[in-house]
């Protein structure tokens, strides 16, 4: 088969040609379609792009590695999600592990307390991305991670209630009511944005 | 009960989040994605039991178990022995007993008198109530030897007064003091000393 025949076939269709026959062209493919959303939900998940990166890359290694244990009774993008998602979390408890620490290492050395530096209205950054765009991500990290992770994957990723349950292992009802407190918290922290 | 169902009051913030930028991977991440898949950069991953046994975490659990140890040790050493040598110890002078003895020996009392009475036997060295003669100044302190001694007068400067009942069993009523068990050796070679100092005073007092 072709890459441009691969190009036609569903990711599950992709995944199980990459399990029975170890085809690289079918992986590669996987990778081209999910590389950015994957990105996308797991930037506005962490806010760091270095970090991003390496969670995306290690998302497309754990399928290349793992891929045998992917079962086709479900959705092949439920399952990069899951992956993805798990890998992100893991990252964010890293993070404020690391930052926890630094913080104390600081204040130990220095003798003096440790300012957080607010990067909102560094003029690199508005000028690159715009500072609604800054202020929009700040408030996303603000709200709870179960909240902030069903309301990425619901209102930027627009999928399903159903394909949210399935990848937070949580049911449609919960889903649903943690959107729906993630985007009280959100419109809360945005008012102003609104007003402009 | 609340309608989740209900997405219109969201609308602006729906909107605001669908109106985001698409952030995109950097220009080298497939690159760099299959150089790690072709150097089976992941394949050195260890396993958990073998995590456990990094000499990273090895070397401190190891070093904060000798740690441990070594401390129970050295707490051990630098406590009080509770075994002690009675020959050693100074022994402690109690007030009350001087009073009481300075007391009896301003009565006159004869050793046989001492001896024959059974006042001596239920000496209470705590009974401080006895106000028939008054104490005196005299720091003398009175130890008796033997309960077979007879007509010498057997008081003898030292610290702990030791009053002998008539069978020669030394009174212990009263006193503050520790009972040490010795052995069989140890009483052996002082029932030895206690005799021969006897004999002596016995000299001495002929």
């Amino acid at each position: 088969m072709t890459e441009k025949n691969f190009n036609d076939l569903s990711d599950e269709e992709l995944i199980v040609e990459f399990q029975n026959n170890n085809t690289i062209s079918a992986f590669e493919i996987l990778v081209k379609r999910y590389k950015n959303p994957l990105m996308n939900y797991v930037f506005r998940f962490l806010g760091d792009y270095e970090a991003c990166t390496d969670v995306v890359q290690e998302t497309m290694i754990k399928v290349y590695r793992y891929k045998d244990s992917y079962r086709s009774i479900a959705k092949f993008s439920t399952w990069i999600y899951t992956i993805a998602g798990n890998l992100a979390r893991t990252e964010l408890q890293r993070q404020k592990r690391r930052k926890m620490f630094s913080i104390n290492a600081y204040g130990k050395e220095n003798n003096e307390n440790y300012e957080i530096p607010d990067n909102r209205y560094r003029p690199d950054i508005e000028t690159d991305s715009g500072i609604k765009y800054e202020l929009i991500q700040q408030a996303i990290l603000k709200i709870s991670s179960a909240y902030r992770q069903a309301v990425i994957l619901r209102d930027i990723q627009e999928l399903s209630y159903e394909e949210i349950a399935e990848i937070m292992n949580i049911t449609v009802g919960t889903v649903k009511s943690r959107i729906n407190r993630g985007r009280l918290q959100l419109q809360k922290l945005l008012k102003h944005i609104y007003k402009d | 009960m609340k309608n989740f169902n209900d997405d219109s009051k969201y609308d602006e913030v729906k909107k605001v989040l669908q109106n985001l930028k698409k952030i995109e991977v950097p220009l080298n991440f497939e690159q760099k994605l299959f150089d790690r898949i072709s150097q089976n950069k992941f394949e050195n991953e260890l396993s958990f039991i073998d995590k456990l046994f990094l000499p990273s975490r090895l070397i401190p659990t190891t070093g904060f178990a000798v740690a441990i140890v070594l401390i129970f040790f050295l707490t051990n050493i630098f406590v009080p022995s509770i075994d002690e040598n009675p020959l050693l110890v100074s022994p402690r002078v109690r007030t009350d007993v001087i009073s009481t003895i300075v007391e009896n020996k301003t009565k006159q009392k004869t050793n046989n008198d001492i001896f024959n009475s059974t006042e001596t036997t239920q000496f209470n060295f705590k009974n401080k109530s006895n106000k028939k003669t008054s104490p005196t100044n005299d720091p003398n302190l009175g130890i008796r030897i033997t309960g077979r001694s007879t007509q010498s007068n057997s008081y003898y400067y030292g610290s702990i007064p030791a009053y002998v009942s008539q069978n020669g069993i030394i009174n212990k009523r009263g006193l503050d003091y520790k009972q040490i068990y010795l052995q069989r050796l140890k009483r052996a070679q002082i029932e030895q000393m206690r005799k021969r100092i006897e004999a002596l005073l016995r000299n001495s007092n002929r």
